[in-house]
């Protein structure tokens, strides 16, 4: 694979954004050869526009994700500030991002989309995003901040990521790609495309999967099998209609089939086997299947005028069978949760010896392991219009934008479980079949999402406002305990950015807007919907080589949400609960330097750095488990205050080294200030990952890959039960061939 | 009561973390950008925490209570049941010596190791007394009489005891099917130290009628044989505690422990504390000194708890220890932080004082309560005894009057400060003093 510079693997705009960027779509363009087919999926327009966004963005193309192979969207998306991990699984399977300080828990605080659709199995009604796309079959990344953000509803809170598949290009393209790695880490991805004057396609074909990194006592798999399938057609207008059209169906199906669990292990065996899996998880095992189909038409009205519409079907199923505590001994008796057992291994070392399988039920009705079997069913459907206007008025050039979304999305729950005696370290099921379900219940949403955005410029002054309106009606339906709920909300989220251009390479922004993420339909009307008002603020340089980007940010939340899931104790799933006033403030801090080293050779030296700081402005309880006993001034959970990204390269015309170096600081587990509380925080560290690529001739190319090469091992999480490490050395290697 | 579940999560061993060392030193580039950053003065819009960092939540609300009742049942509750057993069986072997040496030179001798390895269980049950929570609390507390009936529905009764003599004598005989009141400590009290080898039954009573008629080595073996089987039933009674507290067993302990129970459990052992107003000082002491409403004469020497043996006193400075350690959690997290924590230490001082008073007068006591419930009686006037309990530390004429007085104090602390501080509700049976 050809190496470009490193100025086109990212790039940061804020409002007028910087040569940099434009020089990063010229080259885009040019690889792509189909400019239309981009812009109609590029939430910032594309690379060009990103100068042009209201708010601060980024954008990851494919390079950046080609260069390390990435297939966790976890480890590509910390290129960006402002973004915050909580990882869980290792491998990115259900990820946890946050956008400052927006909670990263399941990534449900985000507006998640893959070319403009919301993808995420329900946006509205359970935002948890138990399904995201894999990221390896991605064309580019892109995460927006800031102002611009209220264009992507509903969770504008933090921001939005839109994923961009591969479009339809004008040449005929195929490749195939094999990788392999450690754990038995095997990725074959196989694409296929070609393109007339008017009707073009490609399949795709991905398959990947691992044994898993983690030991099970019992010696079984702990890893995962992905497959995604898609295919895109696309018709366009003859080049010499007098409008252009253009229509692309997409489709799409992807399945998981992973032994993943919640489970993790008490801090002192976490100290001396951090891989390992303990005994009551052998069960676990996560399934789910996903079918889209997507509709997007574009229309150039040749008169200033352009249409965009996206229409798109969406399916979900999931059943995840886990480890979840255990069953209650008695009628009238709490069964012990698992997170209070394995957040307290000192007071519960009995359980604890019970999970390991180092002592059996010998059928005790109270050594009951419960095994959840969560399955839900997703569904989202909807359309949505932009209509643009890009001219002149009185004398001034505006981008005039009008939005419309129509969507509806429901999910339905039925949890239900069954009893199993540890017997020898195998679980036994204990022969009750009729156990009451946990949860059984349906949620349903519709959604009118609305916006106007206006861009124009006076002199050096490029001003960017909007607004957006949202209403939004729940229904949700509990048979279990025979509730039902409607829950109605209205809201108007406006917006402006400013950048104004103090010199040839000095640039000034500023922005605020007001974020906002729907409560559930589940919730009752004590909850209220999560509410900030964000700030950002800050400078730009660009000199040709170096670029300096430095953005502060404040979001003053008037409330903050808490969402339980099926993983907290105390709380039913969806459950939502109010966490008050809370200030998140930071700076961000992105950097590029490129130093020629001679004619063939460059060294791109890339950093990426995120301050934060928070703290909740009232005290109070909750019952919420992540929250718990709050006081004023008490910092978010997962929130680390510093983390840094430094990247290094040396690239040639046909081969590249790439080093990263990644630190992420201590992240508190439950709110709290002052002195760390042993158990209560992750510990920081630092990661090196190392990439190498050698193109051996036109059509072939072998990538060598090191990620964690220290083979550092840290407790990332010890949620949802119990400390679970980072992923350890991994080393995979692989090779492309197109043609 | 007011302590919430949530609580539970926090934790209060505080220590500081010490970080980690990359490869580089990445933290310290990230503390220079940090300083840069905030050198351009772009954070200009620092979140509003508090500066002091002061922790508002009340101490209910951030209590380790999971880390507490850990500590009772692992190091207050259950390894007193589990030396309550093994005392059991080392006294199951005594008793057999004893009863092996019956007739022998060394039968006094053998009797009185079995009656010294009595008075060791019975000082551990004595503690033990002021943890009757759980498993030795249910069904009215019959996992509680099975070792010890004093003071319960079915208290001790020397003509069941006698019944139960001669009756164990068939081989088809099973103690666990008689009541409460023929087993127990008690019950073993009465065949090792009461000298009187007559029975005590009404003359209608047909399992002892013939039973005085006896000789006197075979009323002693027949004792003695009986004196094994209460013994070893007292192990089983200690084991089937033990046991249900364990998780191969009942599995109490979980139930004990998880924070759902918090406020269930912390209730059950508040409630188990005024077994020292309502058995040590109404009953052990209220009753023998007259001081108590259920007495209606100078004194009620009847009353005395472990007459035979003498060893009230004895009793009741073991249940003082136990009422230290239930209220201090002896090392661990106990009441007593709960309160410090709360703001009043001096309460805690108090508690120490007046049980030290307690513990010393008792010391320093040579005649037995019962010796001094007789003599009272004798004297036929309560006015020295109500002046001893009025004023304890200066007036010890009467030093069992005197101990009621000091208990008083003691459970007066507990009634007022105790309950308002913990923030927790009287049992019922505590809600009036009859004194």
């Amino acid at each position: 694979m050809y190496k470009k510079n490193q100025l086109l693997k990212i790039c940061y705009a804020i409002s007028l954004g910087s040569s940099y960027c434009a020089y990063a779509q010229t080259d885009t363009q040019q690889e792509s050869g189909q400019i239309n087919a981009l812009e109609e999926v590029f939430i910032t327009g594309g690379q060009e526009r990103l100068r042009t966004l209201a708010g601060s963005g980024s954008f990851l193309d494919g390079e950046t994700i080609a260069q390390f192979d990435s297939t966790d969207i976890n480890d590509l998306i910390s290129q960006v500030p402002g973004v915050y991990i909580r990882f869980e699984d290792g491998y990115g399977l259900r990820p946890n991002i946050g956008i400052r300080g927006a909670t990263s828990d399941r990534s449900q605080k985000l507006t998640i989309m893959e070319d403009g659709i919301l993808i995420t199995p329900t946006p509205y009604s359970a935002p948890a995003a138990y399904y995201f796309p894999n990221v390896n079959r991605m064309e580019a990344v892109e995460v927006v901040k800031g102002p611009s953000a209220i264009k992507h509803g509903p969770h504008t809170i933090g921001g939005a990521v839109n994923l961009v598949t591969r479009p339809v290009k004008d040449e005929r393209q195929g490749e195939f790609g094999i990788t392999y790695g450690s754990d038995n880490f095997q990725k074959y991805r196989a694409f296929y495309g070609d393109s007339g004057e008017q009707w073009g396609y490609w399949v795709d074909a991905l398959h990947y999967g691992a044994d898993g990194f983690k030991e099970l006592d019992n010696g079984a798999d702990t890893g995962f099998e992905r497959n995604d399938f898609n295919a895109k057609i696309r018709w366009r207008s003859k080049p010499d209609a007098e409008i252009q059209q253009q229509l692309v169906v997409k489709i799409g199906y992807a399945d998981e089939d992973s032994d993943e669990t919640y489970l993790g292990l008490t801090d002192s065996d976490f100290a001396l086997t951090p891989n390992r899996r303990y005994a009551a998880s052998q069960l676990d095992g996560f399934d789910s299947d996903h079918e889209q189909l997507h509709v997007l038409h574009s229309v150039d009205f040749n008169n200033d005028w352009s249409l965009f519409t996206r229409a798109y079907v969406q399916r979900f199923s999931r059943a995840w069978n886990r480890f979840d505590g255990f069953v209650s001994s008695g009628p009238g008796q709490a069964p012990i949760a698992a997170i209070d057992v394995l957040s307290r291994a000192d007071a519960f070392p009995g359980l604890i010896s019970l999970l390991r399988g180092d002592i059996s039920s010998n059928g005790n009705r109270s050594l009951v392991v419960d095994v959840t079997n969560n399955d839900r069913d997703y569904g989202s459907r909807g359309i949505s219009f932009n209509a643009q206007y890009d001219g002149d008025i009185a004398g001034i050039d505006h981008i005039l934008e009008f939005g419309v979304r129509f969507h509806h999305d429901y999910i339905e729950r039925n949890h239900t479980f069954r009893g199993y005696f540890v017997e020898d370290g195998v679980l036994v099921f204990d022969g009750v079949e009729d156990r009451q379900p946990k949860d059984l219940n349906e949620a349903r949403t519709d959604a009118l999402a609305l916006f106007i955005n206006d861009e124009f410029s006076i002199a050096d002054l490029k001003v960017n406002i909007g607004v957006r309106y949202e209403n939004i009606e729940g229904e949700f339906d509990d048979s279990l305990n025979n509730v039902q709920r409607e829950r109605s909300q209205d809201v108007i989220t406006p917006g402006i950015g400013m950048h104004y251009q103090l010199s040839d390479n000095l640039g000034l922004l500023a922005g605020i807007y007001k974020g906002f993420s729907p409560a559930g339909p589940s919730s009752d009307d004590s909850v209220d919907p999560e509410e900030a008002v964000n700030y950002e603020y800050g400078l730009r340089y660009d000199n040709g080589t170096f670029t300096a980007d430095v953005i502060g940010f404040f979001s003053d939340y008037s409330n903050l949400i808490g969402r339980c899931r099926a993983s907290d104790s105390g709380c039913n799933d969806g459950d939502e609960f109010n966490g008050g006033e809370v200030e998140v403030s930071g700076v961000e801090v992105t950097s590029h330097y490129a130093i020629s080293l001679g004619q063939t050779l460059s060294l791109p030296i890339d950093l990426t750095y995120t301050y934060t700081e928070s703290a909740f402005q009232s005290s109070f309880q909750s019952s919420f488990s992540q929250w718990g006993v709050v006081n004023k001034g008490d910092r978010l959970p997962y929130l680390p205050e510093n983390q840094l990204r430094l990247q290094v390269g040396i690239e040639s015309a046909n081969w590249s080294v790439t080093a990263a170096a990644k630190y992420i600081d201590e992240l508190l587990e439950v709110p709290g200030q002052g002195a760390l509380v042993e158990g209560q925080f992750t510990p920081s560290y630092t990661t090196y990952d190392l990439a190498a690529d050698w193109q051996l001739t036109e059509r072939f190319n072998v990538q060598l890959i090191a990620e964690n090469i220290g083979d550092k091992q840290v407790i990332v999480a010890r949620r949802p039960f119990g400390a679970r490490p980072n992923q350890p050395r991994i080393v995979k290697a692989g090779v492309t061939y197109k043609f | 009561m007011k302590i919430k579940k949530t609580a539970r999560l926090h934790s209060l061993a505080v220590l500081v973390y010490k970080r980690e060392e990359g490869f580089i030193n990445l933290r310290h580039i990230v503390k220079n950008i940090a300083v840069v950053v905030s050198l351009t003065g772009l954070l200009s819009a620092c979140v509003g925490d508090s500066s002091d960092g002061e922790a508002e939540s009340s101490v209910a609300e951030s209590f380790d209570f999971v880390g507490m009742m850990a500590n009772y049942a692992d190091n207050l509750i259950v390894p007193r049941y589990t030396a309550f057993t093994q005392q059991a069986q080392t006294a199951a072997g005594e008793i057999m010596s004893y009863c092996n040496a019956i007739g022998s030179a060394s039968e006094a001798e053998q009797r009185a190791s079995a009656q010294m390895q009595w008075r060791v269980m019975m000082n551990t049950w004595q503690q033990a007394e002021i943890f009757i929570v759980g498993p030795a609390a249910e069904n009215g507390n019959a996992g509680r009489n099975a070792i010890y009936s004093f003071a319960s529905t079915s208290p001790p009764n020397t003509c069941a005891v006698d019944q139960s003599v001669v009756l164990a004598q068939a081989n088809s005989f099973d103690i666990s099917g008689r009541s409460f009141n023929s087993r127990g400590l008690d019950a073993l009290e009465y065949l090792l130290f009461n000298d009187n080898l007559n029975h005590t039954c009404p003359v209608q009573i047909v399992e002892t009628q013939n039973w005085n008629s006896l000789s006197e080595t075979v009323r002693k073996q027949q004792r003695c044989d009986y004196a094994q089987a209460v013994a070893e039933d007292l192990r089983v009674a200690g084991q089937n505690l033990v046991d249900s507290w364990s998780i191969t067993g009942g599995n109490y302990r979980t139930r004990f422990v998880n924070p759902s129970n918090a406020e269930e459990s912390l209730n059950a052992l508040s409630d188990a504390l005024f077994y020292i107003e309502e058995e040590t000082k109404d009953l052990k002491l209220g009753l023998p000194t007259g001081i108590q409403a259920g007495c209606s004469r100078v004194a009620c020497p009847e009353a005395t708890e472990s007459p035979f043996s003498e060893t009230t006193l004895d009793n009741i400075r073991e249940n003082l220890l136990g009422f230290r350690d239930a209220l201090m959690g002896a090392e661990g997290l106990g009441f007593d932080d709960i309160i410090i924590r709360s703001g009043f230490p001096q309460v805690v001082e108090n508690f120490n004082t007046n049980i030290d008073a307690s513990l010393a007068l008792i010391a320093n006591t040579e005649e037995s309560l019962l010796d001094q419930s007789q003599a009272l009686l004798a004297s036929g006037n309560r006015t020295q005894c109500n002046n001893s309990a009025a004023n304890p530390e200066n007036d010890q004429t009467i030093p069992i009057c005197s101990l009621q007085g000091l208990v008083k104090r003691i459970t007066d602390s507990l009634r007022i400060d105790f309950v308002t501080i913990v923030d927790i509700d009287l049992p019922d049976r505590s809600q009036s003093d009859n004194d």
